[in-house]
């Protein structure tokens, strides 16, 4: 979904998501100082859950969407687009769009339920994940200008997980089965990409509620695949696959006797190191794999 | 909405699969096996969980076996959505998934991390609701309080959904479990 014209709007309604407020917001100060250096302001709103589209969705189709519209209600009102800051939030309040959109049933039903509180759904509100809004709005020259310490010598993989750009057809961005711009990006920062073979392979987050074994087996290939590749630390952009990646280092200690210990940082993380911020200033001391000792000797401080 | 709770959920399903939008996309299916072949659980479980046959007993009439018996387990299914993706017939793998999955909440047959994490949002409007250790970290790292919601409003909205009979259902049950 390339396109050339950049956008002029520096306004976004702030979609943080539950996980990164209310469990990892160390996250949420990372992408605030980043896009405050890129001049943008960020608006909190009174969002609930938006709602999760693992854990909400497959439990109830309806709720799913009545409160998802909501969220989008609610900055429908103060006319900016929401910025969102995870993978699940950005699927649901785009599938939701796209869903209302094509099912007049369900959009009538819903419309008429937030109207009996107060609320006005008409799906004019855009949704951008964050990775989204960098590339195709700002662009990676714009970030290149911000660069004071450049990630040089880092080597960094990406996990970019499966709701960044799946299903393709409500998403809508990047290269929905080889994404690509995380890595853009973190070449920007003057960072070395590696690949791995395992890149497109789910953190396995939503199999790990019914099936440990199966999950994981699942990140073990993923882990082995990305300590073969010899990279230093795994970017991520959703708070979901964070938390994953980094828990499962521990299971998989535990059920295999696998040594991994790769710290996992969000693309934000490694936005402001560039842009300055200190590993203090964004907190890096609450992430389970210690990150420090590595950046220091990259000098970061 | 109304006519979806009076029906069973067995036959409501079953209508969902026929003489549908999504039904017609079932229907297209030509069990080529790409799904299963991209499936990374069905790679995992050496093919007991699969895609493709799950989307072949929705074809032929199977969603008893889907929803009550989870054979195969629906919820072995890591949503990640290649399936979807790669399906040269274009079926809505996802969405029929989905179905299959909600009418297994409506027979309690759903992951307790699902219906506890719904809860949340119908108690809090929030899967992880705003705790005071996590405040008092915000507030080191120079971070505003974490947004309120309304909570209230959340929950009239969950009310016209059949998910509040659902979650009290599952919570009668535990109960019950509870004292025996």
């Amino acid at each position: 979904m390339a396109s050339d014209s950049k956008s002029d709007i520096k306004d976004y309604d702030l979609f943080a998501g539950c996980t990164i407020q209310n469990r990892i917001p160390f996250l949420e100060k990372s992408a605030r100082i980043v896009f405050e250096k890129l001049g943008f302001t960020l608006h909190d709103k009174s969002y609930g859950c938006c709602p999760d589209p693992v854990g909400v969705m497959s439990t109830d189709y309806q709720t799913w969407l009545t409160l998802g519209a909501r969220n989008l209600a609610l900055s429908e009102k103060s006319n900016h687009p929401i910025v969102s800051l995870c993978n699940g939030c950005t699927e649901t309040l785009k599938a939701v769009n796209y869903e209302l959109k094509h099912k007049k049933e369900d959009f009538d039903a819903v419309k008429k339920r937030l109207e009996s509180v107060g609320r006005t759904y008409s799906g004019t509100t855009q949704v951008k994940h964050f990775i989204e809004l960098l590339h195709e709005d700002i662009g990676l020259e714009a970030i290149i200008a911000l660069v004071i310490k450049p990630l040089t010598g880092l080597k960094i993989t990406t996990h970019v997980g499966c709701h960044y750009s799946r299903p393709s057809e409500m998403m809508q961005v990047d290269d929905a089965m080889n994404p690509r711009f995380p890595a853009d990006i973190l070449e920007a920062l003057g960072a070395t990409h590696i690949d791995y073979e395992e890149a497109n392979l789910c953190c396995t987050s939503a199999l790990a509620r019914n099936n440990e074994e199966a999950s994981n087996g699942l990140m073990r290939r993923k882990y082995q695949s990305i300590l073969d590749s010899g990279a230093q630390i795994i970017a991520v952009n959703c708070p979901s696959c964070y938390q994953q990646l980094e828990v499962g280092q521990r299971s998989m200690k535990k059920a295999f006797d696998m040594v991994v210990k790769i710290p996992v940082l969000y693309i934000t993380e490694l936005m402001a190191l560039a842009f300055g911020a200190s590993m203090n200033d964004i907190g890096l001391k609450f992430h389970q794999i210690k990150p420090i000792k590595l950046l220091k000797e990259f000098g970061f401080e | 909405m109304e006519k979806m709770e009076k029906l069973n959920p067995i036959v409501a399903l079953h209508d969902e699969f026929t003489d549908t939008e999504l039904g017609i996309s079932l229907n297209l299916c030509y069990n080529c096996s790409t799904c299963s072949t991209i499936c990374p659980v069905a790679l995992e479980t050496e093919g007991n969980f699969n895609p493709r046959s799950i989307i072949l007993l929705a074809n032929f009439g199977y969603e008893e076996r889907l929803i009550k018996d989870l054979k195969p387990n629906v919820w072995d299914c890591t949503m990640c959505e290649l399936c979807q993706e790669a399906c040269p017939e274009g079926v809505n793998l996802h969405e029929v998934f989905l179905r299959i999955k909600n009418a297994s909440a409506s027979y309690h047959n759903i992951p307790k991390s699902y219906t506890s994490e719904t809860n949340q949002v119908y108690l809090y409007g929030k899967a992880v609701p705003s705790q005071p250790v996590i405040e008092k970290r915000r507030e080191q790292l120079g971070l505003p309080k974490s947004p309120d919601t309304e909570v209230e409003e959340i929950r009239k909205l969950m009310g016209m959904t059949p998910v509040e009979k659902i979650l009290k259902e599952i919570e009668k049950l535990e109960k019950q479990t509870e004292e025996k």
